[in-house]
């Protein structure tokens, strides 16, 4: 059977413009339904009124219930329009401030705009031919017409209009009524209303001057059934029953001729409920509010303003399908760039497979295990468009009726491309492809070995991640080879492949140290291999053959380098390898001729280089910066091969390549580090302690009996300016700046014994200690970090200065504060100084081995703290100006001859990023000609040796 | 307006790529049909600008719209670039 051609969407339809206006009352009576005229709502049955504002005849919301317009049940109904008779017009909230305009300008007796037949004449012709703006013209309109006094076409003077928020007008001190703005504004003729920013069809003046109300579909403001059986209408109905109530008392007062201060007030309130029921938000209005809970209701324009509004909420961005979040976790087994998805997710997810000859047998077998069990699927779309819901009852059935054509929604499997996303959103890094892979457990595990986090920013200490699933072949191709989570953990488009961007995580960086430093007894040395190797892994440990390159013997630790080890306890005669060799295994023969300088041991002359020939590492410790760098070359080097070989595009496969290593080398980093320990604890902050404990003491009471002098002299200087007895600014500004200056050196000054014990440490590292193995291994930490812990907290600071209390030599702060604060010291713990002390100002001499004592622990959480409130108001402002930014790029596209275009198609730049490479993708622009020289000339030296 | 700036001053001021005026037909005719664009695709720029004020000046007459400029500068990621700006009147 041969089948149906696949069907083929309609091409979308594109607006292409959008014409807004004012509702002329005729049309709002002719889409009227209903006329509403009572504000009862339901009767005793709780049934809608007739009449009502819930009238059947504008649309139904309750199940049963079919409306009496079209005749559909609730949900097919879309909902139709009624209307209110206003007794009397009202002015549209929206538009009095132009009414007022408009009336400004014109005559009050012919309705002529005050201007000269010519000038109306020619602004009319500008108008027409859209030479600029209409916004412009109107706004030079009024401002050249209501200036004159009298009216150049028939000479009636010009009354003064005086307008109050928000919409009341007087004339001339005089209050002027809608019924009399409307009748003014009628006046006016087509040719005049043009130039003031109105349209002759689309929006007379005098249309916003109401005198008929829409009443939106029941659809549009739905009632909810709470769990008491109670109904809560919507915002908008509360407000249309106050109208319709208000409206309807007035009506009865003009009928039976109330006395006018009556009519007035009544006429006012029905004002109030027309404005606050379009907007409840105009400064001067009292705010229309629940009468219970006194929650403020929303009116109309609070539907559609700012980020909770229609536009920004539900028009610009939309929930989606086929979509899951969950907490993630790491997961060392796990392959780089695929993501463990639970099962749970699995089972609910699904990706549409059309059926052919050729997966019918496999399909088949998946609907028959139907949405329950995994792999199963949860739908079938017949070739009709019908969907079927596979349940426990018919699978059987449908997966007999299966045939070519269907579609069928299968459980998301391994392999199925995915994308995985961390919010705030601001990179391409922070959403990327990755392949499925399907594990028990409710979390999400990003491979952990070569550390697929960097580019979300993400931790595990509860960061949850969202998931999406592509829904076509199309959508699948695309996360695959646009989105590919190798390629961007590589190289972030900013730098341009300059570096590449990624390395193992802190404790396979450990582990790759101390392995590089390790004698391993080949039997272990093979265990570990064993370790690394995953199932149905390319690697086979059994393949590998390391050469022993010693044996052990007593006096072994003598003989090895300075900062070699023995691991584990073999005996005499037992053969040995390096962790050089064991890394070795991983990197590929080509790699050759690499020597990256490291930063533990810099200045070692045998071990301070990595070198490696022909993929072994031939001597040299690695740290982060090492292994960072092969990765680098790993990378630049095959893809410079490829590109001499005249085997064009290397980029995806030495990204893969690289991270393929990565990860394995990694998890060797992980299982050694595992195997044989690492902590770091008391015992290592006491070993540092103990050692430069006297020397570090000698430090800071240098520094103190400096900065103590310096403080005395200051004093002293103070003292002397306090005590001039004339009173000017001149002798407070004196003042400041010595304090200023004394100040400033005493920061410096006591900043410094921080600085010199950490040289100290630098000085004298003991690369067996952890405390210095974390750091110099470029693993995580800093040597600021362990003086801070062994020796020293150091000078705390708060906003740049050492804490103090209230100024005291400005007389005029002083004043203020002197009432109800310290003043002189910064705990009461303190005599008062007109500089504070050492201690008092916040210089932590001990360390946390130590402990801090009461004062240093409260001045050091003090400094703390505005580190937490600086990262609080950075991260708000980063992110508005990210937000502001993204908005103004949002609708850039490249063409396809490489243009930068805006969504109307204007050209922004004539080629992208001015010279047409996209940073992310780029290879043969740009490259490091160098580099790719010194590789083609080994190339070629390798062939013609092959010759 | 604030007071005339020296066109010199503007025209040569460092931050200012170079500016030349494109007025000849045909000439304007052949570079868009080089980039294969139209005049209306192209970014605009006012006779208000100052580099336009500046180079009128120079000319001794107004530069009309619909006059072709050619902006060539420096770029960080291309060295040197050309681009075209359209000559329009300002808004209002």
């Amino acid at each position: 059977m041969v089948a149906e051609e696949p069907h083929v969407q309609d091409p979308p339809k594109y607006v292409r413009r959008i014409l807004f206006g004012i509702l002329p009352p005729e049309k709002i009576r002719k889409m009227s339904k209903v006329e509403v005229t009572t504000p009862e709502t339901y009767d005793e049955d709780g049934y809608p009124i007739e009449g009502g504002v819930m009238d059947t005849r504008m649309g139904v919301i309750d199940p049963g219930l079919r409306c009496r317009t079209c005749g559909q049940p609730a949900g097919k109904c879309p909902g139709h329009f009624g209307h209110i008779e206003l007794a009397r017009p009202v002015l549209h909230p929206r538009f009095a401030e132009r009414i007022k305009d408009v009336l400004r300008a014109t005559c009050p007796e012919c309705g002529r705009v005050r201007l000269p037949e010519d000038d109306i004449e020619e602004y009319r012709r500008e108008v027409r031919e859209g030479i600029r703006p209409v916004k412009s013209i109107a706004a030079e309109v009024v401002e050249r017409a209501e200036d004159r006094e009298s009216c150049p076409h028939c000479g009636a003077e010009a009354p003064k209009i005086t307008y109050q928020k928000p919409t009341t007008i007087l004339m001339d001190d005089e209050r002027l009524w809608p019924v009399d703005v409307r009748s003014w504004l009628e006046k006016i003729p087509d040719g005049d209303v043009e130039i003031l920013g109105f349209h002759p069809e689309r929006a007379r003046p005098e249309w916003a001057v109401l005198t008929v109300l829409p009443v939106p579909p029941v659809t549009m403001r739905p009632s909810i059934i709470l769990e008491t059986g109670e109904r809560a209408e919507d915002d908008l109905t509360h407000k249309l029953v106050d109208i319709v109530r208000v409206n309807l008392r007035l009506k009865e007062s003009l009928e039976s001729g109330a006395p006018e201060p009556i009519i007035e007030d009544q006429w006012d309130l029905l004002q109030y409920h027309v404005t606050t029921y379009i907007d409840n938000e105009i400064g001067g209005v009292p705010v229309a509010r629940h009468r219970t809970g006194g929650k403020p209701l929303k009116g109309i324009v609070q539907r559609l303003k700012g980020k909770e509004g229609r536009f920004r909420q539900n028009l610009a961005g939309k929930r989606v399908n086929f979509s899951a979040r969950s907490v993630i976790t790491p997961d060392p087994e796990l392959d780089p760039f695929t993501l463990g998805v639970p099962k749970m997710v699995a089972k609910e997810l699904t990706v549409p497979e059309r059926v052919t000859e050729w997966n019918l047998e496999r399909l088949r077998k998946l609907v028959l295990n139907g949405p329950d069990k995994y792999p199963g699927a949860n739908y079938v779309i017949k070739r009709d468009g019908s969907r079927i819901r596979i349940t426990e009852e018919n699978k059987e059935q449908v997966a007999e009726n299966l045939e070519p054509g269907d579609i069928v929604e299968r459980h998301l499997m391994d392999g199925d491309p995915v994308m995985f996303n961390r919010q705030p959103t601001l990179h391409v890094q922070s959403e990327l492809g990755f392949r499925t892979k399907v594990m028990p457990g409710k979390t999400f595990r990003l491979p952990a070995a070569c550390y697929m986090g960097v580019g979300f920013n993400a931790d595990f200490d509860g960061d949850e991640m969202n998931l999406h699933v592509p829904q076509s072949e199309e959508a699948r191709a695309e996360v695959h080879e646009l989105m590919g989570a190798y390629v961007y953990h590589l190289w972030p488009p900013k730098d341009g492949h300059q570096d590449v961007r990624n390395s193992p995580i802190h404790e396979a960086i450990v582990g790759l140290h101390l392995l590089s430093r390790a004698w391993i007894p080949l039997k272990e040395a093979y265990q570990l291999l064993e370790e690394v190797k995953k199932e149905g892994d390319w690697f086979d440990p059994s393949e590998v053959e390391l050469e022993p390159e010693a044996e052990y013997s007593r006096d072994f630790e003598r003989k090895i380098h300075r900062l070699e080890f023995v691991c584990g306890h073999p005996s005499p005669g037992e053969p040995l390898v390096t962790g050089r060799q064991l890394l070795s295994v991983f990197l590929p023969e080509w790699l050759d001729g690499v020597k990256i300088r490291n930063q533990v041991c810099p200045e070692d002359e045998e071990h301070g280089t990595v070198v490696i020939k022909r993929g072994r590492i031939v001597r040299g410790f690695l740290d982060e910066k090492v292994v960072h760098g092969i990765m680098g070359e790993l990378v630049h080097r095959y893809a410079a091969r490829k590109v001499s070989k005249g085997e064009g595009y290397p980029w995806f496969e030495a990204a893969e390549l690289a991270l393929k290593v990565m990860d394995k080398v990694g998890r060797l980093g992980l299982r050694f580090v595992t195997r044989y320990g690492f902590t770091l604890g008391m015992d290592e902050l006491e070993e540092i302690y103990r050692r430069f404990r006297e020397e570090a003491e000698k430090i800071c009471r240098r520094a103190i009996k400096r900065a103590r002098k310096l403080i005395r002299e200051g004093e002293r200087r103070l003292r002397e300016v306090e005590e001039e007895d004339v009173c000017n600014r001149s002798r407070v500004e004196r003042g400041e700046m010595i304090e200023r200056n004394i100040e400033s050196e005493v920061m410096a000054t006591l900043d410094r014994p921080r600085a010199e014990v950490e040289r100290l440490l630098e000085e004298n590292r003991d690369l067996f200690n952890p405390a210095y193995i974390m750091p110099e291994s470029g693993a995580r930490g800093s040597i600021t970090n362990i003086a801070r812990m062994a020796l020293i907290g150091g000078q705390q600071a708060i906003m740049g200065e050492r804490p103090h209390r209230a100024k005291h030599n400005t007389e005029h702060i002083m004043e203020k504060i002197v009432n109800y604060s310290y003043t002189d010291r910064v705990t009461p713990h303190f005599e008062k100084s007109l500089i504070p002390g050492i201690k008092e100002g916040g210089f932590v001499r001990h360390g946390f081995f130590e402990g801090l004592d009461m004062v240093e622990y409260f001045l050091h959480a003090m400094s703390g703290r505005e580190g937490l409130i600086d990262k609080g108001f950075r991260t708000a402002d980063s992110g508005y100006l990210h937000r502001r930014y993204v908005t103004t790029a949002l609708d850039l596209i490249v063409d396809e001859d490489g243009r930068v275009r805006d969504s109307a198609n204007n050209i922004i730049q004539l080629a992208y990023g001015e010279d047409r490479v996209d940073p992310a993708k780029k290879w043969g622009d740009g490259m490091d000609v160098d580099r790719v020289l010194d590789v083609v000339k080994e190339v070629v030296l390798e062939e013609e040796e092959e010759e | 307006m604030s007071e005339r700036l020296d066109p010199d001053v503007v025209l040569n001021h460092e931050l200012v790529p170079k500016h030349e005026v494109i007025e000849d037909e045909e000439e304007i005719e052949r570079i868009l049909e080089e980039l294969g664009v139209s005049k209306d695709d192209l970014p605009r720029i006012h006779t208000n600008d100052p580099v336009i004020v500046a180079l009128s000046e120079k000319l001794g007459r107004k530069i009309r719209p619909g006059a072709l400029v050619r902006i060539e500068r420096e770029s960080p990621t291309a060295g040197k670039v050309v681009v075209y700006r359209v000559v329009t009147s300002p808004p209002e």
